[in-house]
Formats: structure tokens, sequence, C-alpha cells
């Protein structure tokens, strides 16, 4: 045991005046009797039969000094430690992603932890420097290494949920490095152990997982797509796939919303820990937002929602570069696209089309975007050209890949092929000799790109089914949202039109920011920790969209047991550390009785 | 008669049926109108003696001559006078109370002298307190009440308790036996068995009436206290708990219960009187109960 505050002993001394007062005695006053016969014989059967017949005539001073003695011990504040004293560094790495919103520990989990954290704060030295780190799908430093407590009881309470995944990763490696300099130092992981394994450096930093959380009862929403019909006048499919994490079958029910009216709601009967599906039919009006709900109550309600915005417009498509009349006829057999065609691609605005078909020309740089690149190699982002292949025959290709999908590239003639070297992030899909792609892919960020590096009438391709298969899978796959899809606690990158340069965002809780940039641009918004609609209103009309967690890992309701790093090893649930608390409410509330009990026997003197 | 307010009229009226009874015969010294041990001449037949040369010729039973042709002579039981002495508690304790003790003690002497004068018998009373000692003599006859009230008036609290050598005294001066009366609150540091032992000697008949003041009885009184005894001005402090009023009240009790049973056991009467007892009260409903009056 310590104490924080021993000056605060002195106060000890308070009990000389009480026991000189006791000296001075009080002055009695002076009564007389008949005879003092009788009394003096019961004072002395008191004494007689009482035991400590000598304190109790001193009682009351007795009390009153071990009053001041219990307070001024209070007021010391002392703490009950286990472990001898020394300076460490603690860093306190805080799950606030989407399951620690999770009701299975009341109120939730992440106050629980924030709780939790606040006790082991207690537990550290006065001298103990503490860093809290909060983490979801990234992290976030709330205060650095400080031995400052009130700082550091304020960062936990600054922690706010996000409906994110869970990513310790970076939390972790800040965190590491922050403590790496000293010699005593724990990392405490308050969570529910729902992240990936964690890359541990070499040196023994000693880590605690403190789990958060009980086994929870969940209904989620984990996918959710809305399909147009193939004719006008059949209706729109709402698709959602439903996970229930629960020991117990249930009836889980659903309900559609369309632009913001119920539409539908269904029961679907689950059986413990399965997946299931349940599509709604919705046929008027044309949906614009689409919401599945379950109603039911269960442990974490973050995942019970998830929103799908249709895209009102058909994709445009920009064909720039020279006419070609085996592409045009090609493209003129997709479906649902509009096609532009500009001979002088430096004219047109890439920003206003969903995917730009580069035929034999190439600017500098390009924008984010979906591209199909023909006939030329985008010298940039490490792909290299070193010489050429004179008719390249086909090797290989990547049948798995959606672009060579049902296409067999086999026997395709090309005149010659540059040898290119592709970096680490494009993948190709058609393979010449000494694994030169003729045809490569890549997907980095928004951006996605179908190259064909050879020119097209230098190649029998146009005359085979394959091109305008290829062609029609290749849009298909770049018109896709797929991963692009922005998920809670990413950035929303947002194209600025080229006449626009801000634009305003609307989170769900109504929260309004207003981006400003150069036109033609991306501008950043980072505010995206919660799922829901979100809102950019623009110079032409506004635009939604909806951010769904959809992620099972989050709405798995129980809690890892132990957590593992890369290397295999295995950190088991630490009892939370034997928090001695502060004694002080004890002492408090021990000097209190104590004063009642002074009281009682001063009125028992005094009352009859 | 001097105006005393140890008797009014009324009580006087409600005395004078009164007489005091005594389980014993004693043997008087005047005629009187108690029953006496001597057989005399009396009203009341006591018994037959054979006659021998010398007896009152007058007192021969003739009838019983007659029939059996000896000569028996009729006793007859001596009416005599009974003495009565009272012994009053004038310490310095005695005037304590409300009601004090001293005043009630000067009327319950007052009203049971008045009892034995009005019949005919002797009373005598003292009152001691400490070293002193006033003494009304022998005195007789309902004409003496006057003198009897001024007497009492005249007493006044003074000294300390000294139960021992006050009843010795009084047992020695009275050695004459009779109704003994001692008034007193008993409060004696000494205790009182010694010095009731001296009243045990002369085979009176003894009444001993404790007076208690009700503020002795439940003493009204709490907090850290300084207790000055009256008497002798002996201090005592203490600190008034509910406890230490416990353990007053069980001593009270052990007082007056040892002394009733004191005088249980060797045949004396014994009245626990709290001085907020009307006199009245204890002489026609107490003693009249307990038979020392009738």
């Amino acid at each position: 045991m310590s104490l924080l505050n021993p000056w605060a002993l002195f106060w000890i001394l308070a009990t000389a005046p009480v026991i000189l007062m006791y000296f001075l005695k009080l002055k009695r006053k002076k009564v007389a009797v008949s005879s003092t016969w009788l009394w003096a014989r019961s004072i002395q059967d008191i004494r007689v039969n009482a035991p400590f017949q000598k304190l109790r005539s001193s009682l009351l001073l007795l009390l009153q000094i071990l009053l001041i003695l219990i307070a001024a011990f209070a007021v010391s504040d002392p703490i009950g430690r286990t472990t001898p004293p020394e300076e460490k560094r603690w860093v306190f790495l805080i799950d606030r992603s989407a399951s620690m919103q999770a009701k299975d520990v009341k109120p939730s989990r992440l106050a629980k932890a924030k709780e939790t954290a606040k006790e082991l704060l207690k537990t550290c030295g006065p001298r103990d420097e503490v860093m809290i780190v909060a983490f979801s799908n990234r992290a976030q430093v709330l205060t650095p290494l400080t031995a400052d407590r009130g700082a550091a009881e304020r960062a936990i309470d600054a922690v706010e949920p996000a409906d994110t995944v869970t990513r310790i990763q970076e939390a972790f490696r800040i965190a590491a490095s922050a403590v790496q300099p000293y010699k005593s130092r724990t990392i405490v992981i308050l969570s529910d152990g729902r992240f990936e394994p964690i890359q541990a450096g070499a040196d023994q930093i000693e880590l605690k997982y403190v789990p958060i959380g009980t086994v929870s009862k969940n209904a989620a929403v984990t996918a959710i797509e809305v399909k147009k019909p193939q004719k006008a006048d059949e209706p729109w499919s709402v698709f959602a796939q439903l996970d229930l994490f629960s020991t117990e079958e249930t009836e889980v029910p659903v309900e559609c919303h369309v632009n913001g009216e119920l539409k539908a709601v269904k029961k679907v009967k689950m059986a413990a820990n399965t997946s299931g599906a349940v599509l709604f039919e919705v046929a008027k009006p044309e949906p614009e937002i689409v919401e599945v709900k379950i109603t039911m109550e269960d442990d974490l309600d973050v995942d019970n929602r998830a929103w799908a915005v249709v895209r009102p417009e058909r994709p445009k498509l920009l064909v720039a570069g020279p006419g070609n009349f085996f592409l045009d006829k090609a493209l003129a057999q997709v479906r649902d696209m509009d096609a532009f065609s500009a001979e002088d691609f430096s004219k047109a605005s890439t920003g206003d089309y969903d995917i730009v078909v580069l035929n034999g020309v190439l600017p500098e740089s390009l924008p984010e975007g979906r591209y199909l690149i023909l006939g030329e190699l985008p010298k940039w982002e490490g792909i290299k050209a070193e010489g050429e292949v004179v008719q390249p025959a086909v090797m290989d290709w990547d049948r798995r890949h959606p672009v060579a999908r049902m296409i067999n590239f086999s026997g395709l003639y090309v005149k010659s092929d540059p040898k290119v070297t592709l970096p680490g992030f494009a993948a190709p899909i058609v393979e010449g000799p000494d694994n030169a792609p003729l045809i490569f892919s890549w997907e980095k960020g928004r951006t996605r790109a179908v190259v064909v590096a050879f020119k097209l009438l230098e190649s029998d391709w146009p005359l085979r089914l394959s091109f305008p298969l290829f062609l029609s899978n290749s849009l298909e796959w770049l018109r896709d949202e797929g991963r692009a899809q922005p998920r809670p606690g990413e950035a929303l990158r947002i194209r600025l039109a080229d006449d626009e340069t801000e634009v305003t965002v609307e989170g769900p809780g109504g929260r309004k920011q207003k981006l400003t940039g150069e036109a033609g641009r991306d501008v950043v918004y980072g505010d995206t920790d919660r799922c829901g609609l979100y809102t950019v209103t623009r110079k032409k009309g506004t635009q939604k969209m909806a951010l769904n967690l959809l992620d099972p890992q989050e709405s798995r309701g129980n809690v890892e047991p132990e957590i593992r790093t890369v290397t295999g090893q295995v950190t088991a649930a630490s009892v939370v550390p034997p928090v001695v608390r502060p004694y002080w409410r004890w002492l408090a509330l021990g000097a209190l009785l104590l004063l009642l009990v002074e009281w009682g026997v001063y009125h028992r003197r005094i009352e009859l | 008669m001097k105006k005393s307010g140890l008797l009014d009229a009324s009580l006087i009226a409600q005395l004078d049926h009164l007489e005091l009874v005594v389980r014993r015969l004693f043997a008087g010294r005047t005629q009187g109108e108690k029953r006496s041990k001597r057989r005399g001449t009396g009203s009341e037949f006591a018994d037959y003696r054979e006659y021998a040369q010398g007896d009152d010729l007058r007192h021969i039973d003739w009838n019983v001559y007659g029939r059996l042709d000896r000569l028996f002579l009729k006793l007859f039981h001596v009416e005599e006078d009974l003495r009565l002495s009272i012994f009053v508690d004038t310490s310095l304790s005695m005037s304590h109370g409300d009601p004090s003790k001293l005043p009630y003690a000067k009327k319950l002497a007052a009203a049971m002298a008045y009892i034995a004068l009005a019949n005919l018998d002797r009373v005598t009373i003292e009152a001691a307190g400490g070293s002193t000692l006033d003494r009304l003599p022998p005195t007789r006859g309902k004409a003496q009440v006057w003198r009897l009230l001024e007497f009492l008036d005249e007493v006044e609290a003074q000294g300390t308790t000294d139960l021992h050598e006050g009843l010795r005294q009084f047992s020695l001066r009275n050695s004459t036996p009779g109704m003994k009366v001692v008034i007193s609150d008993f409060l004696d540091k000494k205790g009182y068995q010694g010095a009731l032992k001296w009243l045990l000697k002369g085979g009176s008949e003894i009444v001993l009436l404790h007076l208690l003041s009700p503020q002795e009885v439940k003493p009204p009184i709490v907090g850290d206290l300084s207790l000055e005894d009256c008497e002798d001005g002996q201090v005592t402090e203490v600190s008034i708990t509910a406890g230490l009023l416990k353990r007053y009240e069980a001593n009270l009790k052990a007082l007056v219960g040892g002394l009733r049973e004191y005088s249980r056991t060797r045949g004396l009467a014994y009245f626990f009187i709290p001085t907020s007892t009307p006199v009245e009260q204890v002489i026609l409903n107490s003693m009249r109960r307990t038979g020392v009056v009738k």
C-alpha cells in the first residue's frame, strides 16, 4: 500500500487540540443532591462490571481521535498495490469498432471497456506514464504518454464508437513505437478480440488482453443488392443476406423500405448460427434508396440496417480516339450504357463519364477512374516496356479473371507486342512468351483499368468472337462497383465536376460539412465513422452514398478468449489485474459510521 | 391552638377514628385503652387462678365456688397506655426534594402522634440530625397536641445522617416497650442494618417509614455533572448516561428491597413512601391495610 498524498497525514496533528480540550476538561455543572451515596455506588457498579472501564470514561475522546486518524488517512489517499511500484509505460488500446457497441454487457462493451480502462488506470503507479489509443479500422491517439491521470481519463472519456471493422495493426504499431525506448512497458488491449493477428515486433513488449463482453445474440444484414428487372414491367428485386449469431433458432423479422416507405415485412426463420437470404420484390416506385432493416431486439444495433443506393442514371461511356469500325460495332451491342465519343480526348472532361475507352490515345496522366486502354501502354506507375516481341503466341490466360470469363484466346494473331514488365499491383490477363502480358488489368484505389497492349488493327482479334465478349466483360467489370464501394471509416473521395469547387456532405447524424477543392479534382470526406446514408449536395443535384457495415466478423457475437500474433504467439485473456481500489472511500465511509456511533454515544449520555 | 400546617381539620377528623394497633401486649405505665400484659382490674376477662392468701376477695368468682367448692379468682386484662416513640431523621438530606421530605416526615409524625394522643397513649418524639437532638418528652392526652405540633414546627434539618448513633441513643432512651416509629430516608453511607439492630432489642413493635422524594426515585438530571452531597459536601463527578441511571435505579431498588426484606424477616412494619403520596393516603390506606392502625 502506498499513499498518494502522504503530506495529508499532518492532519493527524488535529488530534492535539482535541486531546488538549479533554485535558482542560469540561466544566461540570454543580448539582446538589440529598446523598451521593447511591450515585457513588452506581458508578462503582458500572466500573466494576464494564470491560475497558478506563476507556469508557473517555470513549468520546477515543472516538474523536479515531475519527481524525481515519479522516487524515483517507485524505492521504492510500492505494493498494500488489506489485512493487516501478515506473512503467502503459498503452491502452481501446477497441471502438462496430462490435464494441454490443450490449451483452451493460451498457455496452465500449462503455465497459472505458470503465475497465479507468479502473486499470488507478492501478498504475503515480509516476507511470499512460497513453490512450482508440482503434477501429484506423488508430486514433487520444493522448501521448503522460503521467497526468486527468488527461488520461478525459482521453478515455473521449473514445466514441465507430461503425467500422476492426484493424488493430496500425494502433499496435503506434503503441509499440511509443513505448519502444522504455524498459518496462505494457500494451493493454481492451477489446472483444475480433481482429487480425497482430504483427508484433521482435522486442518483447508485455501484451495484456482484457476481453470485454460475453456472448451476444445478434442478427445482422451482411449483404444487400438491388437488381434491376430485365423487363420494364417486372418488379425490382432486393436481395439481403442475413446472419444469425445465436445459439437458438430465431425468427428474424425483416423490413424493406423503398425511398423511405415501408414496402414489405418478412419473417425469416433461422437456425442457430446460420446465414439466410431474404428476397423482396418491389414493383413501384422505382427504387432509389432501399433499406433493409431487422426489427428484432438484439445486442448489436448497428448491423441491423443496410442501405443500397440505386444509381438512377445509366453509366456514361466515353470513347476517345479515332473511330474504329469494329470497336464501334462491338460497343453498340453493350446494353444499359450511353456511349459518347470524342475524337480529341484532351477536350473531353473524363470526370463526367463512368468509363472511358481510350483507343490509341493516351494523356500524360489519368485521373482516378475506369479505363479501357486499347493499343497504348500507360508508362507510369511502374509499367515498363523494353523492346517488342514479334508475333507473340498466347501462352496462357487467367481464366478466373472476370474479363477473361468464357473467352478462348488461343490462336490469336498479333503482329507485335511490347515487352511489358508489370508492377506488383497489375495482373496479367493474357500472357505471351516470357511472361510478357498481351492484356493486363490493374486496380488501385478507385481506379480500374484494362489494357490491351498491342494495336487492335494489327491483329486478327477484332474479327474473332472473343473480341465483343472481351469488350462486354471488360465494361461489366469496369462499371462494377465491387470493392470500390466505400466502407464506414474509410475516407470518401468525391470528384468535383469541372465547373464546381465545393460540395456539401451530410452524414447520417445530420452533420454537414462543406468541402472545397480544385475543379475536376477529388476532395476527401473523412467523417465516415457511422453507417448510413451520406448525401453529397453538388451543383447539379444531390448524390447519395450508402455506407454499410456488412461484416460478419463484426456481427459475430462471441468474444475471443485469446489473441494471436502472426508469429503464433498467443496471449490469453488476462484477468483484469487485481484492481486494488483506492481505500479512501472506505475510510471515509468508516469515518462517517464512526461519526454516527459518536453521535449515538453522545446522545445516549444526554438523553434518558 | 396555635395554627400549624402539619394537621388540618379534615385530617384530624379522620385520625380521630383511628387507633394504633400492636400485635403484642405490652405493660404500660398508666391506665389507658390498650390491653396490657398485666392482669388486674380491667373490664375484659382474661383467666382464672386459684385463690391465694392475700388476694382481693372482690375478685373471687363466687359462682364457681358454689359449684366446685373451691375458691377461684377471676383475672382481668388491665387496660393500659401504649408508649409511642417516634424518631424523625432531620439530617440535611431530609430537606431535599419536592415535596421536601422533612415537612412530610413532620406531618407523618404529627398524624401518628395525634392518633396516639387521641387514644390516651403516651407519645415521645425525637428529632435527630447529626449531633443535635430535639426531644419531645413523653406526653399524654389529647390536650398535648398543640405542644406536639409546636415541637415539630420548630424542628429543622441539620447535620449529617448517622442513623447508627441516632437510633442507639433513641432505643436506650426509650427502652420501654411499645411502638417505635422511625421516619428517615435511610440514605446513610454506613448502611441501615447496624442501626436497626438497636431497635430490635426492646421487643417493641417497630414501624419504619422510608421517605424518598420523587427526584430521588427518578433523578431528572442529565449530562456531565458534579454532584454535591448536601450533608458532607462530598463531590461525585458523573456523566449521566442511560446505563448509569439504570444502575442508580437498581441500587435504589436494592436499598428499598433490602429494607423490606430485613423488616419482613424480623417482624418490622416497613413502608416505602415517595413524598409525592399524600399523607392521608399513607395513614388511611397503607397503614390501615397492614394493620398498623385501625
